[in-house]
């Protein structure tokens, strides 16, 4: 049996996706520890924290290079493989990709400015003003294309969905619903806290082996400052983590009960006491191959009545065939697991730092860092793995009422992936490209990244960075375009 | 006549394909100084390049999507034609950045010279990749309303979609197709040099060359755009070529006049007035396929373009804002549109140093 187009289309934009947000990922970490590392070098006078901001910013144009063209690749990507499902976004959800377009252009133009005019400045409060800029411009980047996901988990109101799913025809459009969804808020929540966290411990990962490995005690510390930064990061996204990862859970209950049943291996609707499943996957319809724990997940979602009084959709309330993979029960799980494993691990550090143990001179720690880069990252794509094949068959799915049914009967998505794939041949080509695309940019960003944070020579840049904050009272650089990119 | 949503918007996606235009063409023209000798002119072919490039990138994902907002009834046809040509024009996109970054901060030590030379090649290809599925959209026709006895170019099947395609051999050699395809081609040719010239500052102020090839680019382009849009459907063409006929003579015109020489060059100026010139040319096309399809039949619902207009207005506005930062922190901190005055500001800063 050959692979059918739908299955094609979705394992290349899978493929996309996954290698896509590995970019984004570093890209709003990146962002976010500029922000923070030249905050304290100025507010310090630090030329060590100067000279990681400024290595960290070319690092940055890189990845937003590679970005750009990847994301350019995407908004192709999604018009060539799902052409009937670009037509729908485009007439009722496209708003919040258009406004990521602008977030966009804040990104580009800032970052152009924060690093090739870095000597451009009088006041370099207003160069630190201008790292604002990327950030929030990465941020609403992010912010505004989940938006997108979200809609598709509970498009509630943002057209006719009756008249579409009975005629085909777009009508009573609410171009804004986009913005405001019942999955949004929880939603992007929780992504922002996976993807910052991902980020950041895939920086920490970094510093930590190039720390391990330098001879150069100036090099130490810069890698140094760029640890303690990425370590309070680290502290404190684990606990948000949690945090929006429970509330993420509880709102996929109400308003995506269907995915939610698959998540938990639920079979049958209770009211009390509904045993958590620790793994176990689907056979022939039924559970099997999981450790029941018992009233655990009515406890977890229903806390304030002790698991006693609430809903807990289960699978029987819908046909098989529109159930997910139940795959999905065991990625959740190994998500919520290595989110657990590292919320632990920085319980230890927190607490070695309470000791005032210098937690950077432990090499099990520096080693453990190393592991979080390939754990965050890993765990990452696992969630999105959950939350996007949780919603097969669907690409679009229904929105449901409170008692865990359709708002249309018998109609338990908007559109399926099938209807939203492409037919046409070229695909099969594209594909290839895709594969090999992604293949080599993937390990040549991190390449480029890696080689540029080495590249420069650390004395100079140090030189550099005592000038810019003028700490010997030597004068500051004021030199050409491509001062900033040295 | 009364103001309408989808009207505006169809206006709005014009100043977006000109500017994309605008920004895609001043990178394209670095082909004639990086190709004919790098080392004399590497110093000012970056200094614009390597802070610009990645706008530009942004400007096509802005197009894109604009594109997918305003006619979303196109995407799906526009997926299925062009498939070919988007991809070829993504993967040179994505090979031209990789050489750029390669060159700018990677291979420090090796000579950049090869890597420009391979991002200026990949970057012209892209633009002549776009230029020709545009003109492809715009005369391509099943059923061809200005010339009937035109073999078809674009072979549309609006139920099976997938079997639509392109004939691209038909572009290339038909006749009208191919006459009209390569007077567009070698007229673009001459205009670019003659503007890398100015843009670049490659030729002395008194140099007849720049004002020379354009006229001679202009004498093709004009009448091969006339024969385009014309074959698209449009109307009042040679009302709307009046203005990018001026602009693009006044650009070398000025630059050979001695008070304005530095006024032609100015980045801002010129793109200002090339993204005048590019909206102006696209201003009267209306219709695509040959004319056989009004663009707006594809438009998104009236709901959606109004929401699209109010966020162009302020996507607008803040566009506008952060290019006036750029200019003032490019100018080191002088806000003016005195160029002279920009140079004499930073010649100070220098000596003050």
């Amino acid at each position: 049996m050959g692979i059918s187009y739908p299955v094609w289309d979705s394992a290349m934009f899978a493929y996309t996706i996954s290698a896509h947000i590995l970019i984004v990922a570093i890209t709003l970490a990146m962002a976010l520890l500029i922000t923070i590392a030249e905050y304290i070098a100025l507010k310090n006078k630090n030329k060590y924290y100067e000279a990681l901001a400024h290595k960290l910013s070319i690092a940055l144009v890189i990845n937003f290079a590679i970005g750009t063209a990847s994301g350019v690749f995407m908004a192709v990507e999604l018009m060539l493989f799902w052409p009937v499902f670009m037509k729908l976004v485009g007439a009722v959800a496209m708003l919040s990709f258009y406004a990521e377009v602008f977030a966009f252009l804040v990104e580009s133009i800032t970052l152009m400015v924060y690093v090739y005019f870095w000597d451009n400045f009088k006041n370099r409060w207003n160069h630190w003003l201008v790292s604002w800029g990327v950030l929030l411009g990465t941020g609403a980047s992010a912010w505004l294309i989940t938006n997108v996901n979200a809609w598709m988990n509970t498009p509630t109101g943002s057209f006719n969905i009756a008249k579409y799913v009975n005629t085909g025809v777009i009508s009573g459009v609410n171009p804004l619903k986009v913005f405001d969804e019942p999955s949004t808020g929880p939603q992007l929540f929780h992504m922002f806290m996976a993807m910052y966290f991902a980020g950041a411990m895939a920086l920490l990962a970094y510093f930590a082996y190039k720390y391990l490995k330098s001879k150069n005690e100036e090099e130490k510390k810069i890698d140094r400052s760029a640890m303690k930064v990425l370590s309070a990061i680290g502290i404190v996204d684990i606990i948000l983590i949690g945090i929006s990862g429970s509330i993420e859970l509880s709102t996929l209950l109400v308003v995506e009960p269907l995915k939610y049943a698959m998540l938990e291996l639920n079979m049958t609707p209770v009211m009390s006491g509904a045993p958590e499943h620790l793994f176990g996957f689907l056979s022939n319809g039924k559970p099997v191959d999981f450790i029941p724990l018992a009233g655990i997940q009515s406890l977890l979602a229903y806390p304030f009545s002790k698991g006693n009084a609430g809903y807990i959709p289960g699978l029987s309330s819908y046909p098989s065939s529109v159930w997910a993979p139940s795959v999905v029960h065991i990625t959740l799980d190994l998500m919520v697991g290595f989110g657990v494993l590292m919320g632990l691990f920085w319980f230890i550090v927190l607490v070695l730092k309470i000791m005032k143990k210098d937690v950077f001179n432990m090499k099990w720690i520096l080693y453990s860092f190393i592991g979080m880069g390939f754990l965050g990252m890993f765990t990452m794509e696992d969630g999105w793995y959950t939350a996007e094949v949780g919603r097969v068959p669907y690409i679009i799915l229904m929105p449901y009422n409170s008692s865990g049914q359709p708002i249309i009967a018998g109609h338990y998505g908007v559109m399926t992936i099938a209807q939203a794939a492409s037919t046409s041949t070229v695909v099969w080509y594209l594909g290839a490209v895709i594969i090999l695309f992604y293949a080599i940019i993937i390990p040549f960003t991190f390449y480029f990244n890696a080689k540029v944070l080495n590249l420069s020579n650390v004395e100079e840049d140090l030189r550099k960075a005592e000038r810019d904050l003028n700490i010997n009272g030597s004068g500051k650089d004021i030199n050409s375009v491509n001062a900033g990119a040295r | 006549m009364a103001f309408s949503y989808l009207d505006a918007n169809g206006v709005f996606i014009k100043v977006v394909i000109a500017a994309m235009v605008t920004f895609l063409f001043s990178e394209f023209i670095a082909v004639f100084p990086i190709f004919s000798n790098y080392e004399k002119h590497k110093t000012v072919v970056l200094k614009h390049i390597v802070p610009i490039w990645e706008i530009t990138g942004t400007m096509i994902v802005f197009f894109v999507v604009e594109l997918e907002l305003i006619y979303s009834g196109l995407t799906p046809i526009a997926s299925y034609l062009f498939i070919p040509v988007i991809g070829t024009f993504v993967a040179l996109l994505i090979l031209r950045n990789v050489a750029i970054i390669y060159a700018e901060f990677v291979w420090k030590k090796v000579d950049s010279k090869p890597l420009m030379m391979f991002y200026s090649g990949a970057t012209f290809l892209m633009v002549i990749g776009f230029v020709t599925a545009i003109a492809a959209l715009l005369v391509g026709n099943s059923v061809s309303t200005a010339i009937p006895t035109l073999p078809p170019l674009i072979h549309l099947n609006l139920t099976t979609l997938s079997k639509s395609y392109v004939d691209y051999a038909a572009l290339l050699t038909a006749p009208v197709y191919s006459a009209v395809y390569w007077e567009f081609f070698i007229g673009t040719l001459f205009i670019a040099y003659g503007m890398s010239q100015v843009f670049y500052r490659l030729a002395k102020r008194t140099s007849w060359v720049p004002l020379a090839t354009i006229i001679f680019g202009l004498f093709l382009n004009v009448n091969a755009w006339n024969v385009v849009a014309t074959l698209a459907g449009a109307k009042f063409v040679g009302d709307y070529m009046i203005l990018p006929v001026i602009i693009t003579l006044a650009v070398p015109l000025l630059y050979m006049g001695k008070s304005t020489t530095h006024l032609a060059s100015y980045k801002p100026f010129w793109f200002v007035a090339v993204t005048i010139a590019v909206l102006f040319l696209e201003l009267p096309i209306t219709r695509i396929a040959g004319g056989a399809y009004s663009i707006n039949a594809f438009a998104s619902t009236n709901s959606m373009q109004a929401a699209n207009f109010w966020l162009s207005m302020i996507g607008g506005i803040l566009f506008v804002l952060l290019m006036i930062m750029y200019a003032y922190v490019y100018n080191s901190g002088k806000l003016s549109f005195n160029p002279e005055k920009i140079e004499k500001g930073k010649k100070e800063i220098v000596d003050k140093n």
